[in-house]
């Protein structure tokens, strides 16, 4: 590996660094005063300079300013602004704490104004929100899910119900790069994607980018959705738990040493055979997880965090059919302050994704896995009010393990059998910076390095040409193709080596307080991919590194914003446009198996992908009722061409859409506080039917009717809506110590639509005739959950 | 590995408080195109001599009728230039022999002119093991315990690769069910097949066929099932139009639907005993 080049970029960060001697630093910590939490994303404006800045994800900020007298505002949702006057003569080291703001209020009425757009910032694409929001929300069977609430939001979509993972500007669902406290999470659902693995009580927050990425991530080409696990009360014990119809869960949070340390204990295990049509089949059906997380602070230069999370589904079907699947993360990782300038962030993390499956009728027993060890470590540096940089190093070494085949049961006729472990390295060493140039121009840019090394042992297959799917001319048909010999590689030989430059950057200009354009552009790489060819991600979906044949998927993204709040910011629009291309975009042939397939590469041929779209958000953020719109124009595509004049590609090389392709998609959520006993809130969601490929003729052959098809993805299924409410009582507003608890009622598609997942074109198995069938996942779904806390 | 695909699908829809409903969909037809099924079965135990080919076109998608194309002249030819022709039962579409000599390893050849048009194509006969004794029948079978499951045997041939084509009808189901089969993970053992359906019931009668087939045709069927619908659920792959072996010589662009294939097959009879539990 060759870093050389990054030299001289470290050397102008630690330039920066020394030119602001007589000015001032405050830096410090900021904390709910209720629990301790550290917050993320507070604002620290300081009216003289008209400017700020806002904490990091462990609530530490730093601000140098020239001696004198400032008046400071620090505000946050949900909490009380803080005013005071503070005189600076020397750099001082100041923590605040916040107190959450409906609990002093008569009224119960959103006044904050943090929801509001954000006009100076150079960050666009992004969507946060807030754990209370999601938990206003009508949620399916009263689970609350971070996973489908973002669904709310402009560019994200997710190819139907019950389908796992979420698609984010066309992007396909391995895409997105999900950390939970900075540990990538591989599979983020429950029960084949029904729920999410993310318990509501034990996130902070979260945050998502669609675009402008900034150059502390990567390794994925879509979207990165970040989310933090509380800290831990380290003030008094807590307890919080509810009662649903599929799970039940119960968290208990609690200083160790009061002040110092903490803990937070989060269990969720579900019943959810209950809401089958199984209850009372020799059926077994559950899952569960555990979220743990300790946090001690040292002093007030270091603190540590170790956090866990283990999950698991486990299914048996009459000893049919067994399915096992669960993640575990392990993280460890060290806060540091170098100076009040200088925050870092070491993380040691451990991730390992493992799925199993039992099939009596085919006798087999098939596990795999995918297991990595990841090394991160951040510096976030204030150099001035107007720069800050962000520079930091990540390792990941990756095992995969596609599958170990076993015979199940007495009369299994499979041979034991391993398919090829996989091995690799990926590293990436990154260096961004905010720029403030002046009062109107705010830049922030950056550079990723990433390159990524293919490791033995492993026998790799060669083929003629080096081309491992091979065209058919006679019968113009893909095939795979014969291997012509080996090689075998030692144990750490390098198989194959890609690099990659990813450039970032956003802008945003400011028309005026009210107004500013912004614009974006990122390049992100991918090695590792989900190799799949159905309509939408399923847990057989395998994880695969980048290889001579599969190679790292490239993507370039611009977009361009415009954002607005009307009336200080009690409403807001925020509109983008965006255009984004993927090269090395894998695709296979007709026909592929790819479960259990141990040669990949003789189904798969490459070609690239391409997706634009409009988006818009308008919100109300303040009063009784409070909500948005967010309505998406896209379309995403993808072709392969052939290879050469003498093949035609998959689809005759023509642009399709994706499956999970959209034209419209409007979703308005809201929440009203009728008073402080009642609140309700409502997601109406109108999307376009998705890609579907209809027949346009029939034949018979062996006495079965088979359907002929012409160009992929060219039909829609019909339109997809539905409604959903939710009411939740509290029957004791006022009370805010001891007991209190709340019940949310909610009814998922009140209406009852029968919407599409898939259409299936067969025969009738009595008739024999011809005909088209709807399958809808759901059907109108009431609920209730009993919440509560002490 | 296709089982274990088929069978997530089918779990995948039974976890959902799902329901499929039949529904109107407006459809396009594309012009019609020749459908040419010629599937040389030979019968273990019988001399395989009596053939038959069959020539239709492609219809509208909710048509009730598949029509037949007449007026073609068929023969196969072996490698040691031995002819055997086909003979269209006057009007039906329908082109049989009754001098056709099977043997497994040889290469045979179709050749169809039809209205000035040659296609042709070529395939081995493919050999089949016998379908063992021994069946079984478990009366709490299926994901939910309420299904007949049947399950038969038979030997692969360890010293080759083979391709399996597996054929089931059931009274209950007015089409052929089909699968196919790799020996991928189960190379030269006893191989069991399994069929279960809820509906089944004492005295019902069950038919098995297993056919010998080539990777080509392997590969061939896995997208005709995918066609003919018999692949669904929720996270099904997109179907195509499902090229064969059958090759237009006149004009390579005017292809045709269908596929050469010769197997031998081997055939079984079961008849469901007693479902009391």
């Amino acid at each position: 590996m060759n870093y050389k080049f990054l030299y001289p970029l470290l050397f102008l960060a630690m330039s920066f660094a020394s030119y602001s001697q007589e000015k001032v630093t405050l830096s410090g910590t900021i904390t709910d005063a209720e629990n301790s939490e550290t917050l993320f994303g507070v604002n620290i404006y300081i009216p003289e300079i008209s400017s700020g800045v806002t904490t990091n994800e462990y609530g530490f900020y730093s601000i140098t300013l020239p001696q004198g007298d400032y008046a400071i505002s620090i505000s946050y949702l949900g909490f009380t602004t803080i005013e005071e006057t503070i005189s600076l003569t020397q750099s001082i080291r100041k923590d605040y704490m916040l107190n959450p703001e409906s609990n002093n209020l008569d009224e119960v009425v959103i006044t904050s104004n943090n929801q509001k757009a954000n006009i100076r910032k150079p960050e666009m694409s992004v969507s946060n929100l807030s754990i209370n929001t999601i938990k206003k929300m009508p949620a399916l069977m009263g689970e609350v899910d971070v996973l489908k609430s973002i669904l709310q939001v402009p560019g994200v979509t997710s190819a139907q119900e019950g389908a796992s993972g979420f698609n984010v500007r066309g992007g396909s669902v391995d895409g997105n790069l999900v950390l939970l406290d900075e540990a990538v999470v591989y599979n983020t659902s429950h029960l084949f994607g029904f729920f999410s693995v993310f318990n509501s009580d034990v996130i902070k927050n979260l945050k998502l980018y669609k675009g402008g990425i900034p150059a502390n991530y990567g390794g994925r080409i879509s979207s990165v959705l970040d989310i933090y696990q509380k800290e831990g009360n380290n003030k008094e014990f807590h307890v919080n738990g509810g009662l649903g119809l599929i799970s039940s869960r119960l968290m208990i949070e609690g200083p160790i040493e009061k002040n110092k340390s903490s803990f937070v204990v989060a269990g969720r295990g579900s019943y959810a055979h209950l809401f089958l049509k199984l209850a009372d089949e020799p059926n077994s059906v559950y899952f569960y997880d555990l979220n743990a997380k300790l946090n001690y602070k040292i002093n007030e230069n270091n603190n540590i965090f170790i956090s866990g999370y283990f999950g698991n589904d486990y299914m048996n079907f009459n000893d049919f059919l067994i399915n096992t699947y669960g993640n575990s993360l392990l993280n460890l990782r060290w806060n540091h302050i170098f100076s009040d300038k200088l925050f870092s962030n070491a993380s040691a993390i451990y991730s390992n994704y493992n799925y199993g499956l039992k099939i009596r009728p085919a006798g087999i027993n098939w596990e795999s896995d995918i297991k990595n060890y990841n090394f991160k470590y951040d510096f976030n540096h204030y150099v001035s009010n107007n720069f800050k940089l962000k520079y930091g190093l990540n390792s990941i070494y990756y095992q995969f393990n596609p599958g170990t085949l076993k015979p199940f049961g007495e009369s299994s006729s499979i041979n034991p059998d391993q398919l090829a472990k996989k091995y690799a390295f990926e590293n990436a060493l990154y260096i961004s910076a905010e720029h403030k140039l002046s009062n109107k121009l705010a830049l922030n840019y950056g550079l990723r390095y990433s390159n990524f090394l293919r490791l033995g042992e492993e026998e790799v297959s060669t083929y003629t040409n080096n081309e491992a799917v091979v065209f058919n001319q006679d019968l113009q048909v893909y095939e795979e193709g014969t291997p012509t010999g080996s090689i075998s590689y030692g144990k750490n030989k390098k198989i194959a080596s890609f690099s990659n430059l990813e450039p970032r950057l956003s802008l945003a200009y400011s028309i005026n307080n009210d107004q500013s354009v912004k614009l974006g552009y990122n390049r992100m790489s991918q090695y590792v991919q989900l190799i799949s060819n159905t309509a939408s991600a399923t847990p057989l979906d395998i994880w695969s590194p980048s290889d001579q044949y599969l190679k790292p998927l490239i993507s370039d993204q611009v977009a361009l914003g415009y954002f607005r709040n009307f009336r200080d910011g009690d409403y807001s629009l925020e509109t983008e446009a965006f255009y984004k291309t993927t090269k090395n975009k894998a695709d296979y042939i007709d026909g592929a198996d790819l479960v259990a397939n141990d040669n990949i590469e003789r189904v798969l041929l490459t070609g690239e992908a391409r997706a634009y779209g409009l988006e818009i958000m308008a919100k109300k953020n303040t009063g009784k009722l409070t909500g948005w719109l967010s309505y998406t124009l896209s379309r995403a595509e993808q072709r392969t061409p052939g290879r050469n004049a003498f093949e035609p590609g998959i689809n005759n090389g023509e642009w399709y859409r994706a499956n999970y392709d959209k034209l419209h998609n409007l979703s308005i959520t809201g929440a009203y506080e009728f008073n402080k006993k009642w609140s309700f809130g409502g997601i109406f969601t109108f999307q376009s039917g998705k890609a579907a490929t209809f027949p346009n003729g029939k034949y018979q052959y062996q006495g079965m009717t088979v359907a002929n098809y012409g160009p992929r993805n060219e039909n829609s299924l019909s339109s997809y809506h539905h409604l959903d409410l939710s009411a939740t009582y509290t029957p004791k507003p006022e009370k805010t110590k001891g007991w209190q608890s709340e019940w949310v009622f909610s009814i998922y598609n009140i209406y009852a639509r029968n919407n599409a997942a898939s259409y299936t074109f067969g025969q009738n198995t009595t008739t024999g005739l011809s005909e088209a069938r709807r399958l809808s996942i759901f059907g109108i779904v009431p609920s209730i959950t009993f919440n509560f806390k002490f | 590995m296709r089982i274990i695909r088929k069978i997530t699908v089918l779990l995948i829809g039974l976890l959902l408080t799902a329901c499929e409903d039949v529904i109107d969909v407006d459809l396009d037809t594309a012009t019609p195109r020749l459908v040419v099924d010629a599937s040389i079965d030979w019968l273990k135990n019988t001399s395989g001599n009596e053939q038959k080919i069959m020539l239709s076109t492609t219809t509208a998608y909710y048509s009730t009728e598949f029509p037949s194309v007449s007026g073609a002249d068929i023969a196969i030819n072996n490698s040691k230039g031995s002819v055997f022709e086909f003979i269209e039962t006057q009007g039906t579409g329908e082109y049989v022999c009754t001098n056709f000599e099977p043997v497994i390893g040889e290469v045979y050849t179709l050749n169809i002119l039809l209205n000035g048009v040659r296609y042709t194509a070529s395939e081995e006969l493919v050999a089949t093991p016998p379908i063992e004794d021994t069946i079984e029948q478990n009366n709490t079978g299926g994901f939910g315990a309420d299904e007949i499951e049947l399950t038969y045997y038979y030997k692969d041939d360890g010293n080759q690769e083979n391709y399996y084509l597996f054929g089931i009808k059931d009274s209950h189901i007015v089409f052929p069910q089909y699968s196919v089969e790799d020996d991928e993970n189960n190379q030269g053992n006893l191989t069991p097949v399994y069929y279960s359906n809820k509906n089944l019931e004492t005295d019902d009668p069950v038919n098995f066929k297993l056919y010998g087939i080539s990777k080509r045709y392997y590969e061939y069927f896995k997208k005709v099932l995918v066609a003919s619908g018999n692949d669904d659920g929720p996270f099904q792959s997109t179907p195509t139009a499902v090229r064969g072996n059958i090759i237009n010589e006149t004009n390579s662009a005017d292809y045709t639907f269908g596929y050469f294939r010769l197997s031998e097959v081997d055939n079984k009879d079961y008849n469901i005993q007693d479902t009391d539990l």
